[in-house]
């Protein structure tokens, strides 16, 4: 138990120098960081703007009034901050990382390697797209006259975490795949593109058959769980799924990398 | 010319030894179609129409998009900027080939590629889903759908151009370039028809470029253009056509006095 608490400061420690480290990166490259925080804000608020226009003629869509469209989106925003702050980043070098047999930097440190390969960079220009999420989130729960109870706030603040977990795990199932079919460089660029499928209810996808329905189903928990939670409409067995899941996954992305592991062939190989 | 083919046929082979990357690309863009078709279905079932589109409308300019962003916004001037950033622009510029012209046929070859694949991905949507489609027939509306479609292909590629020879000024190209990518496609009408917007919002976004790119085509092929605003559009599509292309070269000219071909 002691040792298990050390291994937890040292990791501790570890995260803390990498957020220094990033911050000194931000300012070396201060245009990379302007552009990327310029995107992100146009990014984020064209989306909101595109589902305001697209709600405003509909009275509900599966259930879902306009205004709660409006807070799946806010939340989509406030979600997807936290993953793009914490890994997308790291992900999106974990390509290039393998292939070009960088991977052996990683493994030789006396740490963690799946820690490390997920940790390395940090998105800092996110925290702009979680102010808009934020605002929106916040702006619709009060236009609704929602108020914010402690047992949803607890609810939403597990969900969220369950759901950054599930879309953390996801993606690192995928891209594990990269340490077999190493040329795949543009893969990050399809999961960016999944990620969209999140921000809207299950219901509207299954016109697509069953099959694609239920390959989708996690994914569409990501968002709808936690809005769900704002709105009270969330118990706390209902609540199973979505950390069911959050816990499944996260234990099968961290098996599939350890047995991936074993197939890399660095550079040379 | 016989250089101007190969590169053609060079990227073709390109694309067909990276096959995987190429499908996951293809994958990418059937997935952002698929949320989207959904999303409108879904908010179609509330009505016959929605913002005065039918659903046969809608639903053809939602594929429209799908169809005319893979031949318009389809292209390999990504490579301008790394080329200018890694000075491998020298090897470009002493070889006795226009520099262009060598990204336009990396294009056409590109463009080959995603056209076929779009059009075997659109068949197997009408094999699985038969959505219900506005099929135009009148042949003067089709030439006018043609022709827009081949300035809005000018267009793209001008504008592409712009933004990756302002790696000579900025090595953070890549961001410069997302921005316009995303705010392209926003005013460009790939979300969502433009004349959806309320007005005065509608005015600012006609009076940009970007609608040249994909929704001023698609209202020519719905029939939804009148002849003068038609005459007009064009006009103005060729007068920024023209615009742009002085900018670019004279942005071009500046740019490579002051390039430098790092570790050359």
């Amino acid at each position: 138990m002691k040792e298990k608490l050390h291994r937890i400061q040292v990791y501790g420690r570890v995260y803390k120098t990498l957020l220094r480290l990033n911050v000194t990166k931000l300012f070396a490259y201060r245009a990379n960081f302007i552009n990327s925080a310029i995107a992100h804000t146009i990014w984020a608020a064209f989306g909101v703007i595109s589902m305001l226009l697209l709600t405003s003629k509909v009275a509900t869509v599966y259930g879902w009034t306009p205004n709660e469209l409006m807070l799946l989106a806010g939340t989509y925003n406030l979600i997807l901050s936290f993953f793009y702050f914490f890994f997308s980043r790291n992900f999106g070098d974990l390509a290039d990382v393998i292939h070009f047999g960088k991977l052996d930097t990683f493994l030789l440190k006396p740490i963690d390697t799946q820690f490390l390969i997920s940790s390395w960079n940090v998105g800092y220009t996110q925290l702009i797209r979680f102010v808009i999420g934020f605002g929106v989130v916040w702006y619709f729960l009060v236009h609704m006259g929602t108020s914010l109870t402690f047992v949803s706030l607890v609810q939403f603040m597990l969900l969220l975490c369950a759901s950054v977990i599930i879309l953390y795990s996801f993606w690192m199932l995928v891209l594990t795949l990269l340490l077999w079919f190493t040329n795949v460089s543009n893969l990050v660029d399809l999961l960016y593109q999944i990620n969209g499928i999140t921000r809207f209810p299950s219901e509207i996808y299954k016109g697509f058959g069953m099959i694609l329905f239920f390959v989708l189903f996690p994914l569409t928990l990501i968002v709808v769980s936690p809005t769900k939670a704002l709105l009270q409409q969330m118990t706390w067995q209902e609540m199973l799924v979505p950390i069911g899941f959050a816990i499944g996954m996260g234990f099968l992305c961290r098996r599939f990398w350890q047995f991936a592991l074993r197939f890399y062939t660095s550079a040379s190989g | 010319m016989h250089s101007y083919t190969l590169v053609i046929t060079n990227t073709w082979n390109e694309i067909l030894t990276y096959r995987v990357n190429f499908v996951m690309w293809r994958m990418r863009n059937i997935i952002q179609l698929a949320g989207t078709y959904a999303l409108w279905l879904t908010l179609l079932a509330q009505g016959d129409s929605i913002f005065g589109y039918t659903r046969e409308m809608l639903i053809t300019y939602i594929l429209g998009v799908y169809l005319i962003t893979s031949i318009v916004a389809s292209t390999r001037t990504t490579e301008i900027g790394t080329d200018i950033l890694n000075g491998n622009l020298s090897n470009y510029l002493i070889r006795p080939l226009n520099y262009f012209g060598y990204y336009i046929a990396r294009d056409i070859g590109d463009k080959f590629a995603n056209i076929l694949l779009t059009l075997g991905e659109l068949t197997i949507l009408f094999l699985l889903i038969h959505p219900v489609l506005f099929i135009q027939t009148n042949i003067l509306i089709l030439l006018g759908f043609l022709l827009a479609l081949f300035l809005a292909l000018c267009l793209q590629f001008i504008l592409y151009v712009l933004v990756s020879i302002l790696a000579f000024w900025s090595d953070d190209v890549w961001g410069i370039r997302f921005i316009y990518l995303v705010v392209a496609s926003f005013f460009m009408g790939a979300y969502f028809p433009l004349d959806m917007l309320p007005e005065p919002f509608f005015s600012i976004f006609q009076a940009l470029p970007f609608q040249y790119l994909l929704y001023f085509p698609l209202k020519i092929y719905l029939g939804e253009m009148p002849l003068m605003s038609f005459i007009t559009g064009m006009l103005v599509c060729l007068l920024w056509i023209i615009v742009l292309y002085l900018v670019t070269k004279m942005l071009w000219q500046k740019g490579i006095k002051s390039y430098t071909a790092y570790g050359r």
